[in-house]
């Protein structure tokens, strides 16, 4: 029998850690018992589809919003009091919320500078012209994309220990995300950082990532190392009879299914060599096995009727 | 040692000083300067001859624009930041509380010297006129007493636009859900009770109005040579100053984590 999907990470030194964080409105639950564990230095990619409470678990990491329940820590430190724990992290918002539409680029930087007594002034000016940021416009001014650069700016150069980005590329053009995931690439590379990303736009961060989280519903449906869940979830092409019975779930955990009748699409979590074996005795012939992005793996994880 | 630490309150408070002149709301206040000034001047030559004697005229028309100036200060102070437009503070290492008191301390920073420039130009008109003998009977009590006033006001409604959306329409639909009350009271045939109260509220011995302008009336007594009025005046206003300082704490500290 296949092991059931991962939802907790081995014992190592974490970055972030909720344990049983739970969020309630009224009878709404927003986010329930989740235990998130960020080993430091990682990326680790938060999916789930709206709504399913990425940004609610980013507001109890900041000490935003006040968990019915359970308990965050952030770089060593608890979510409250939230000044301390917003010191250590880099946060780019989800909207465009942004500060002070009437200042001019150049006068917010200096000003949220101020806020952080390790604002690296050298680096945020690389920044700035990386960005290609007018410090003469006022920031209420800037495209989406230019204000986006602002926020970015502003969330790494004070080198935070984590950073967490919501939506980070949501809404920008092509030549925007490609910019932006390009300083991300050379911040990472010169700064010990983790960094937990809640998007539903998987593919732009894909290649960065090497711990996904899936919240499904408020809950934590899955967590693990990427390689263990590209090495563990596969789409299996089968060819079956028409009357063909397929294996209980029980035994073989079926995903996601699509395809026809006589020709199946399977999305099944185990170890390939068994999963293989076990269709094979019943019945069905296996024509190919594929490893899925992790847009289809979050799909399929998304998909188990349990946590939709 | 890790450089990751929390700025302390001053530095905040520096940079919401800053950010008030950034923001050209302290410009505002400056200019509100000229324009209660030359009011003064204009309310003491034209609109109410007669209303007072000559000597304390402009002294005693300088009351309501330093109300005015307090006033408006304190929700200006919030000026295109209303609640739901902070968000922006709750990405930064600081106390969403302790935020909102240092963006309200500031403005009391910035309306200090502003009321200290008001006096003296007061003053300056006053001498202008001849009539710097009144400025030297009315002695500091007005000064203090219009100081009072300004951050009493100041503080009520900087807590009120720390903590609502609208402050405006809070104060305009308060007042005229009071006129209605009293109205009410007034048609169900128990004023008394309703005046005793609003009295208490308003009038001596320790009533916001007294605590307001009791240190011009005692300053004006002294000037026109006239028996003080009753009642001690500067531990109400220093309690009134309490209660709006209160306000402010409260206010700041309303939803500072959602919940």
């Amino acid at each position: 029998m296949p092991e059931p999907i991962p939802t907790t990470l081995p014992a190592q030194e974490l970055a972030v850690r909720t344990r049983g964080l739970t969020k309630r409105y009224g009878r709404v639950a927003a986010v329930t018992g989740l235990d998130l564990t960020v080993p430091e230095g990682a990326f680790y990619l938060l999916l789930g589809p709206n709504g399913a409470g990425k940004t609610t678990t980013f507001r109890m990491l900041m000490g935003n919003l006040r968990p019915t329940s359970g308990s965050a820590e952030v770089a060593g430190v608890t979510a409250s009091p939230a000044g301390q724990v917003r010191v250590r992290m880099g946060f780019v918002p989800e909207h465009q919320d942004g500060p002070y539409g009437w200042m001019r680029t150049g006068d917010l930087i200096r000003h949220h500078a101020g806020y952080f007594p390790a604002w690296n002034d050298a680096y945020a000016r690389r920044l700035a012209d990386a960005f290609e940021l007018r410090p003469e416009v006022r920031y209420g001014k800037l495209s989406k994309g230019q204000a986006r650069r602002v926020q970015l700016l502003m969330a790494l150069a004070h080198t935070p220990p984590v950073l967490l980005l919501d939506e980070p590329t949501d809404g920008l053009d092509p030549v925007a995300r490609d910019t932006v995931q390009a300083i991300l690439a050379e911040h990472l590379a010169g700064y010990p950082t983790t960094v937990i990303v809640a998007t539903h736009l998987v593919y732009e961060m894909e290649r960065f990532a090497d711990y996904v989280g899936v919240l499904g519903a408020g809950r934590l449906v899955a967590q693990m190392e990427r390689a263990t869940l590209q090495a563990q979830l596969r789409r299996y092409v089968l060819d079956v009879a028409e009357d063909w019975h397929p294996p209980l779930e029980a035994e073989l955990p079926l995903l996601r299914q699509n395809g026809t009748p006589r020709e199946r699409r399977w999305t099944i979590w185990g170890p390939e060599e068994e999963v293989t074996r076990r269709l094979s005795a019943a019945g069905a012939r296996v024509r190919s096995v594929s490893a899925l992005n992790l847009d289809e793996a979050a799909l399929a994880l998304l998909s188990r009727k349990e946590n939709r | 040692m890790s450089t990751h630490v929390v700025p302390g309150f001053a530095a905040v408070l520096r940079l919401q000083i800053h950010l008030l002149w950034k923001s050209r709301a302290a410009l505002f206040i400056l200019l509100m300067l000229p324009g209660a000034l030359l009011a003064t001047a204009a309310a003491a030559a034209y609109w109410m001859p007669g209303a007072f004697t000559g000597r304390e005229f402009e002294l005693i028309a300088m009351l309501p624009f330093v109300i005015l100036m307090g006033g408006a200060w304190g929700i200006l102070v919030w000026r295109d930041e209303p609640p739901s437009k902070r968000g922006y503070h709750r990405s930064l290492p600081v106390d969403v509380a302790a935020h909102h008191l240092a963006r309200v301390a500031a403005g009391a920073v910035w309306l200090l010297p502003a009321l200290l420039l008001y006096f003296a130009a007061g003053i300056f008109v006053t001498a202008l006129r001849g009539d710097a003998g009144a400025v030297t009977a009315a002695g500091p009590t007005l000064w203090l007493g219009y100081l009072l006033a300004a951050l009493i006001l100041y503080g009520m409604t900087a807590a009120l636009a720390t903590a609502v959306e609208k402050p405006l329409s809070w104060i305009v639909w308060g007042y005229v859900a009071l006129a209605a009350l009293a109205t009410l009271v007034a048609m169900a045939g128990t004023p008394d009770t309703f005046r005793l109260w609003a009295g208490r509220l308003i009038n001596r011995p320790y009533g916001l109005g007294w605590a307001v302008g009791g240190g011009l009336e005692i300053a004006r007594a002294r000037v026109t040579a006239q028996a003080p009025p009753a009642g001690a005046w500067f531990p109400v206003a220093l309690g009134w100053l309490f209660v709006s300082t209160l306000l402010v704490f409260a206010a700041a500290h309303w939803r500072r984590v959602r919940t």
